[in-house]
């Protein structure tokens, strides 16, 4: 595309990720969480796809791993809610101001549902792209 | 430990598309009927907190006898249109099947749970899999179909939001029990019924939301045609029905009995001049929602009781009637009725007593549904018997012209049918036999349902005080 | 507050109006948010409260948190909401797309195949 918008992605795009990785570590904290921080961080693989095509983005994330990890990361969502119901009492989900460790499988829950969002919106940005 | 059911079926969803092994999704399935078998032998009503929270705090799945009476019939519909399915779709079948547990997910999420929010997150996600399955086959037909189906579809969905939205801001609490306990008759509660149960008689195609259903089902193969007439529809009835248990509403109501009959008579005249096969159909499915309606509408405990026989029946039918039909969508590889004859014994038998059990003759189950719908429309008016009555004879009427044109057609091919498209057929063609000798196996499941139904304090003490 | 409510009726009909009566695909798919969007409106307007403060719990406002704070609830319906209309816009432009390679048109009074 455009020359301006290649240069700004160029530089623009560590930070996106980077924020939207924030967004999720700190959603016991802040509000966000899993689902705003996985569609910041495939916000930004679009943004690569829209302006330098889609064999560069492919260059990031293929495809196939983005259906591989997806369906790895939905059977490990199974077996962390198995595991927090059988190890309920032992976890303490009160987070405390600046306290990033303070929720345990809330942090955990995050990080999980934060990787299934963005592949599934990755996925389906280049499916749609696709011709 | 329903949360052990959820995750089998989700799991199940994802290992398909992981491994490409089509019998995960088909164990999954089978493992939630009898799952529900296990529920229904229990005869107290269960309630589960979702992590540990308590009623008006957390979000929670209550299981009464309705409930379970409709997990029950959903999971086992399923399970034989998952089996049927295995021959019958040929291509892509790994995404078919994920979809068909999702749909699976959220037509068990609908009848378990007790909380207004959850049911419209789980109602969502049994529409956008209906509009994905919609679109399988990816022809014409199936596009054209699928985008008046969304069209409509996430309208009316949005109408429960709103629904949804205005009763939190009235009462402030989004639990089944408590809200029941915190409803007035006043006209902002009244605004919101409205919206609910126009949004929920879209899925359960009452007349003036009827219009997706024959452009949708002409588009989607026929196992799924087959869960949109049967169990689609229940579910939408069923949410008519607790939305109405929650504002203390089942009495009679003439605007229930007015739109269910024009729904009886309009179907069934539609369906007399299609001439596409599952058009007809998805017309007759119109058409025998009508009745459960008008029933409904009455508000006795006879009324109730034939509500909910006729649904059981209808389903069982329908299943059967879009199975023998498939098969010979399968053989002949035609739609148009003109162009489909054959010649087979077994599925003319099980297929011939379909369409009778639809007409409603004796030794039949739609037999036993229908007679308790005209007695209970006797006591209110005998017009609307006379109304029942007619589209009765509609309805024989065009299942005549099915059977005729499937098996007494002129040019007929033969050809054979792989079993495991058969067996299917054969275990509904058995069940309805059976419901229909023996009619006291349908009361025994139905009737406390519908005790569970017309008594809402005992559905309060059982979450609060449990 | 009357004008949040009057101003989220006005938002809805728009987006009913452009999903009933545009002709173009993706200006029906345009109108399904606007709407969606009004009813999340309406939804975090019902959890206000006047002189409400965000409902984050520091060490700051510990005391008084719950009388003060705006409703929370409502904020998470809108969060589990917003995801649905994603999945169902997502699923609607793969309809659009799938109808443009098909079809050729995304003229709706085009698509008229099924009749009866």
């Amino acid at each position: 595309m455009d020359v301006i918008i290649r240069n700004v992605t160029k530089g623009l795009l560590p930070f996106i990720i980077v924020f939207g990785v924030y967004i999720l570590l700190h959603g016991h904290l802040t509000p966000g969480g899993s689902f705003p921080g996985g569609v910041i961080i495939a916000s930004g693989v679009a943004l690569l796809a829209i302006s330098f095509g889609l064999r560069k983005a492919e260059r990031l994330v293929k495809e196939e791993t983005a259906h591989v990890v997806e369906g790895i990361v939905a059977l490990f969502l199974v077996l962390v809610v198995l595991f927090e119901s059988f190890a309920r009492d032992m976890l303490t989900p009160t987070g405390m101001a600046f306290g990033l460790w303070s929720a345990q499988h809330v942090l955990l829950l995050n990080v999980v549902g934060g990787v299934m969002v963005s592949m599934a919106l990755i996925l389906i940005v280049f499916l749609l792209m696709k011709e | 430990m329903i949360v052990y059911l959820l995750l089998v079926l989700f799991a199940a969803t994802f290992l398909v598309l992981i491994v490409k092994r089509d019998e995960i999704a088909i164990i999954a399935i089978l493992f939630s009927f009898f799952s529900m078998c296990y529920m229904f032998m229990n005869p107290e009503i269960m309630v589960f907190g979702f992590g540990g929270w308590s009623p008006p705090f957390g979000i929670v799945w209550v299981l009464d006898k309705l409930n379970v009476f409709l997990a029950l019939l959903v999971t086992g519909i399923s399970s034989v249109i998952a089996v049927y399915s295995l021959k019958y779709i040929k291509e892509r079948r790994h995404r078919y099947y994920t979809l068909l547990c999702l749909i699976t997910i959220g037509l068990l999420g609908v009848s378990l749970t007790g909380d207004i929010f959850n049911l419209y997150v789980f109602f969502e996600i049994l529409s956008v899999s209906s509009y994905a399955l919609v679109a399988f086959f990816l022809n014409e037909h199936a596009i054209e179909g699928a985008f008046k189906y969304l069209m409509v579809g996430s309208m009316t969905s949005l109408f429960i939001l709103i629904g949804i939205a205005m009763l939190y801001g009235l009462t402030g609490t989004l639990n089944f029990a408590d809200l029941a306990s915190k409803i007035s008759h006043d006209p902002p509660y009244m605004v919101a019924l409205g919206l609910l149960v126009a949004g929920f008689s879209l899925k359960a195609t009452i007349v003036p939301f009827h219009a997706w259903k024959p452009d949708a089902i002409e588009g989607t193969p026929a196992p799924i045609g087959a869960i949109f007439t049967s169990v689609s529809t229940a579910i939408g009835v069923y949410g008519i029905l607790r939305i109405l248990f929650i504002f203390n509403l089942i009495q009679i109501n003439w605007v229930l009995i007015l739109f269910g009959a024009i729904t009886m008579l309009l179907g069934a005249l539609m369906a007399l001049v299609q001439v596409n096969v599952k058009r007809m159909l998805a017309y007759s499915g119109v058409s025998q929602i009508g009745y459960v309606i008008m029933v409904i509408g009455f508000g006795t405990l006879l009324g109730i009781t034939s509500g909910l026989y006729h649904i059981l029946n209808n389903a069982l039918i329908k299943t059967l009637l879009f199975m023998g039909i498939g098969i010979g969508i399968y053989l002949t590889g035609k739609e148009n009725l003109n162009e489909m004859g054959m010649k087979n014994t077994p599925l003319l038998i099980c297929v011939g007593i379909g369409l009778l059990s639809l007409s409603g003759i004796p030794p039949l189950n739609g037999f036993v549904s229908k007679w308790l719908i005209f007695m209970a429309s006797w006591e209110i008016s005998p017009m609307l018997t006379a109304i029942a009555i007619i589209a009765s004879a509609l309805t024989l009427a065009y299942s005549f012209k099915i059977f005729s044109a499937m098996f007494l057609a002129n040019r007929k091919i033969e050809a054979k049918v792989p079993k495991i498209l058969l067996i299917p057929v054969i275990i509904l063609t058995a069940l309805c036999v059976f419901i229909g000798v023996f009619p006291q196996a349908g009361l025994n499941m139905i009737e406390p349902a519908v005790n569970a139904l017309l008594n809402q304090n005992q559905y309060i003490t059982a979450v609060f005080g449990g | 507050m009357i004008e949040v409510y009057v101003g989220m009726v006005l938002i809805a009909l728009t987006g009913m109006y452009c999903m009933v009566w545009k002709k173009n695909m993706i200006k029906k798919v345009i109108g399904l948010g606007i709407f969606t969007n009004s009813i999340h409106l309406l939804l975090i307007a019902i959890g206000f409260r006047t002189n409400g403060i965000p409902p984050i719990l520091t060490q700051v406002n510990a005391d008084y948190f719950a009388m003060q704070a705006v409703d929370p609830l409502p904020q998470a319906l809108v969060l589990t909401s917003i995801v649905i209309q994603l999945s169902v816009t997502a699923l609607a432009l793969g309809i659009v797309t799938l109808a443009y390679r098909h079809l050729k048109t995304l003229d709706t009074e085009r698509m008229n195949r099924l009749r009866g």
